[in-house]
């Protein structure tokens, strides 16, 4: 099987990638939206994510993806009915579960193992995408296309962390802690607003204008597309560099301190651009951790937060349904009156 | 509809023979069948005829018409992408997959007829197996390596393939043109030559740099596209057996991928064309650029005269010269009102989530499981006699061996499937944008007030709402918001003031921003204006009658863009043109009721909220 395209190959889209590798750095962000134009890579780029991160261990014949040392229940794999024999443990690649937008409930969230019950007349779980995807990432397609009723049933296991199956006579719940991934195109249709605060980060992406860059994205799909193995070995090194980082992050993510007077300045920002609810704050400092620990900073520090504040509130603004300008001007004006105001009582003080 | 473009607005052509469209046809067919999933498919624009099956049996005889998969006009979701044949695991006694279309146009051709009519779900899943099936998705799931003929068969500018599906076509052969003498199969089929390499063709960086530059020109700045025409224009000059890419191969990769001609500069004024050929150049860096290039080029005359018609192309956007543009490019715009409208949040008596009400026989949707217990418990009087004929049927075929291993403990048949049926209440919500002002009589509002009274006491047992705006003075104000209420409805319309100025803009727009919100709440808004068409009041308040004519006409153009349905009544003494150019605007119904009564308003209004549960 061919290796996916390099992260680090893909040419421009900073924001991105940038908001894909905080997502991966830390969980709690709660999943990261790309909407934009057709053609972009936005696939590519969450394919490319997950062949790039650091594998995970589970047992072979796992279906939950439990980690050895803390099994769930549910699974019969890790936690055998009588005492069995626990199987060997195994590294496998980040999962990366496709949602395709044919999917049912039943094929999400997990359902009766109808052949069993069918045929056998037992009642045994039979393990839906969310098991798949836990402790990895969970990527949605065209995600305002899919049906309503699905996307409200992925929003709520990606906030809880849990999977709660109660039908046709079954109780079960299992871990699904995954990073929720959704693209789409605005122009089929929108997210219902309740939807689109519950990502995290939302990145606006727009086909590449400059003619330097849309060469060199042929060419390297050229030359990946004539040799992949070579190409991938090419790039290699600095999928490492991206990996080593990310893993670095992760662990110094806890230390990071966020200063006082950075977080009034975030409140002041929600609050000027009529944020309701303490979750655009709360991930606003999430994500401006997982940036400073993406750069190997032990401190947030305003520039993170101004870097970071479109991709996070631009998507959580009430917006104008007759305004067609985009909401990213608002945030970085906002941005700039803040820096302008503080500037200023520096100046007085 | 690219004809009558052509007939209205663009310069007729002048020099040159126009590219022979059929010639292009049948070599986009070879491309096509060389270059196979690489380029994503085939997007062919014609109409059922003998054209069309000359074309496609030309195809077909190229790739091997055996392994075409042919989709079915309104396929569902679970048919593309298969799954478990139930019927067949309960006669088996094991787990039957069926396989997809999807799965089974595996190393072949999925053909789409009348894809105009494709759902986006169906058009976004069709493009995600294309993805997946390509080489930089990582995935294992290699099976769904197809490529795509989608037959586009629109009658006009509001019907087009879904984008999802558009973009990832790499091939436009449009037929509509072609007439039937024109139409020459080559008599032996190409299939035999060996496939050229498109691997050793070199493009140079300026030529992709060009492609680039014309293809976002032309309206199509998706690097998927490029990715395409840069596959194309290869393989053109590989069937030409050249080793690099020319400017020409790079002409007709256009032609061929994007559909776009170039029509040459109609003859102008000297001065003129002076003037606009300084234009043109100062507009576009790269032209200077490329004319250097052409004295590397073996054949000055034909290039310089390619590179001015490229350099025309690359000016068309602004002036509207070019043919045939694809029509996602300008979707949006040009979505008509009524096409859709009253059909998005229609109600849903097969809906998906809702109220449990009933179990029945079959599928409420194609890809609905059965409900488990309802059917156990259908299966279960017949167990006995069945178990009884299944010994006897048994017996019969001790020695065949289709026998099943073991008797299962519950036998279930196909006619014990039950499903759940869920209904999901989607009311209408009219909203009446009423005239308030001095311009319009009194009279007319005490029968508006009473239509709405009336049509609440109809529509309470469609569960339908009714809210109501009126404007006057230098503002709108919500009178009644959306509600069901019969009796909310009288006590706030009772002292009702009228009087004034009539700012109409400021009336549309808190109508428009109520449909909006009302529809998202998934009922499905109407929006009722009675006017006589005069607004004198811009959006500030301010009496500038410009203005607030701008205003009306940018809101008006919304209002269609969001597809709103809309019913316009014109409540002056005599029928007014401003009334009918708006309605024409907003893409509303116009209702002249010259004495308008109560009982004929809500008559017309009820009409259409009956029209959208259709």
């Amino acid at each position: 099987m061919p290796r996916p395209f390099p992260f680090s190959a893909i040419v421009a889209q900073e924001d991105m990638k940038k908001a894909l590798l905080m997502a991966a750095v830390e969980p709690l962000l709660g999943g990261v939206l790309i909407f934009g134009d057709r053609g972009t890579g936005k696939s590519t780029a969450v394919r490319a994510l997950a062949e790039l991160l650091p594998g995970i261990d589970t047992r072979n014949g796992c279906r939950f993806n439990c980690a050895p040392d803390a099994p769930q229940d549910v699974c019969p794999v890790c936690s055998p009915p009588n005492g069995g024999k626990l199987p060997k443990t195994k590294k496998i690649r980040t999962p990366m579960i496709d949602l395709p937008l044919g999917a049912t409930e039943d094929r999400i969230c997990g359902a009766l193992d109808l052949e069993k019950a069918l045929v056998a007349g037992e009642k045994d779980f039979e393990p839906g995408l969310l098991a798949g995807a836990n402790r990895g990432f969970l990527y949605i397609d065209e995600v305002n296309l899919l049906e309503d009723h699905l996307v409200d049933l992925l929003l709520d296991a990606a906030a809880s962390g849990v999977n709660v199956v109660e039908r046709e006579g079954l109780s079960i719940r299992h871990e699904a802690r995954f990073t929720l991934v959704g693209s789409g195109n605005p122009e089929e249709g929108d997210l219902r607003p309740q939807l689109l605060d519950r990502f995290g980060l939302g990145v606006d992406v727009r086909t590449i204008e400059d003619l330097g860059q849309r060469i060199e994205v042929i060419r390297r799909r050229d030359a990946y597309e004539a040799d992949p193995e070579s190409f991938c070995e090419r790039w290699s090194r600095k999928d490492a560099a991206i990996r080593n980082r990310v893993v670095k992050a992760r662990g110094m993510l806890r230390q990071i301190s966020t200063p006082d007077d950075v977080l009034a300045r975030m409140s002041q920002l929600c609050m000027s651009l009529g944020i309701d609810g303490m979750r655009g704050e709360l991930t606003l400092m999430r994500a401006c951790r997982a940036a400073a620990a993406l750069s190997g900073r032990n401190e947030v520090t305003w520039e993170d937060a101004s870097d970071i504040s479109p991709m996070v509130l631009c998507h959580r603004m009430r917006r104008d349904p007759l305004d067609d300008a985009g909401s990213a001007p608002r945030v970085e004006r906002a941005v700039a009156a803040l820096e302008g105001g503080i500037l200023s009582e520096v100046g007085y003080g | 509809m690219d004809d009558l473009g052509s007939l209205r607005g663009l310069p007729p052509r002048l020099t040159g023979a126009p590219p022979d469209t059929w010639q292009d046809a049948l070599l986009a067919a070879r491309i096509f069948a060389h270059c196979g999933p690489k380029i994503g498919g085939l997007w062919l624009k014609a109409r059922a005829g003998g054209v069309r099956d000359a074309f496609l049996d030309h195809l077909g005889a190229l790739t091997g018409r055996e392994s075409w998969i042919r989709v079915p006009p309104s396929v569902s979701l679970c048919a593309l992408t298969g799954g478990i044949d139930l019927p067949a695991t309960t006669l088996a006694g094991r787990l039957v997959y069926r396989p997809g279309l999807l799965e089974k146009a595996c190393g072949g051709v999925l053909l789409i007829p009348m894809a105009e009519r494709l759902e986006a779900p169906v058009a976004a899943l069709i493009g995600a197996a294309i993805d997946t099936a390509d080489p930089g998705s990582g995935s294992d799931d290699q099976r769904a390596r197809f490529s795509l003929i989608a037959i586009d068969e629109c009658a006009g500018p509001d019907e087009h393939p879904p984008a999802a599906l558009a973009d990832r076509l790499g091939l436009i052969v449009d037929l509509n043109a072609v007439s039937w003498h024109q139409v020459k199969v080559p008599s032996e089929p190409v299939s035999a030559d060996r496939p050229p390499l498109i691997g050793n063709v070199l493009v140079d960086d300026r030529d992709l740099e060009l492609l680039s530059v014309l293809a976002q020109a032309a309206g199509a700045p998706s690097l998927r596209m490029l990715r395409h025409l840069h596959v194309i224009c290869r393989m053109i000059a590989a069937l030409n057996g050249r080793d690099s890419v020319s400017q020409p191969d790079i002409l007709t990769a256009l032609r061929l991928g994007l559909g776009v001609e170039f029509c040459p500069q109609p003859e102008r004024l000297p001065e003129q064309a002076a003037s606009e050929q300084q234009e043109e150049h100062a507009a576009l860096p790269d032209c200077p650029e490329s004319q250097e290039a052409d004295g590397t080029a073996e054949d000055p005359l034909q290039v310089s005269q390619a590179l001015s018609q490229l350099c025309d192309l690359d000016a068309a956007p602004t002036e509207g010269t070019i043919a045939g543009l694809p029509e996602f490019v300008a979707s949006q715009a040009q979505a008509s009102p009524r096409a859709a409208a009253g059909k998005s949040g229609a109600a849903r008596k097969d809906a998906r989530r809702g109220r449990p009400v009933s179990t029945s026989r079959s599928a409420p949707y194609p890809d609905a499981r059965p409900h488990l217990i309802a059917t156990l418990r259908a299966a279960a009087p017949w167990q006995a006699i069945r178990s009884r004929n299944r010994q006897l049927l048994a017996e019969r075929l001790s020695n065949s061996p289709r026998r099943p291993v073991r008797a299962p403990r519950i036998l279930v048949t196909k006619e014990d499937y039950r499903f759940q049926r869920l209904r999901h209440e989607t009311p209408s919500t009219a909203i009446f944008l009423v005239d308030a002002s001095g311009s319009t009589a009194l009279e007319r509002l005490g029968e508006t007030k009473g239509a709405i009274e009336q049509l609440l006491a109809r529509c309470y047992v469609r569960r339908d709402e009714v809210a109501m705006i009126s404007f006057r003075g230098t503002g709108a104000e919500t009178v009644l918001s959306p509600t069901r209420s019969l009796v909310q409805a009288k006590r706030r319309l009772a002292g009702l003031p009228g009087g004034g100025a009539t700012p109409l803009v400021a009336g549309l727009q808190r109508g428009l921003e109520m449909a909006v919100g009302v529809r998202r709440q998934g009922s499905t808004p109407i929006l009722v204006l009675l006017t006589d068409g005069r607004g004198n009041i811009a959006l500030d308040g301010t009496p500038d009658r410009h203005r607030a004519a701008d205003e009306l006409n940018g809101l008006a153009t919304k209002c269609r863009a969001l597809q709103i349905r809309c019913l316009c009544i014109d409540i002056a003494r005599r029928p007014r043109e401003a009334v009918a150019t708006l309605a024409e605007t907003m893409g509303a119904q116009l209702h002249v009721l010259r004495h308008a009564d109560a009982r004929q308003m809500s008559d017309v209004v009820n009409l259409s909220l009956q029209e959208t549960r259709a």
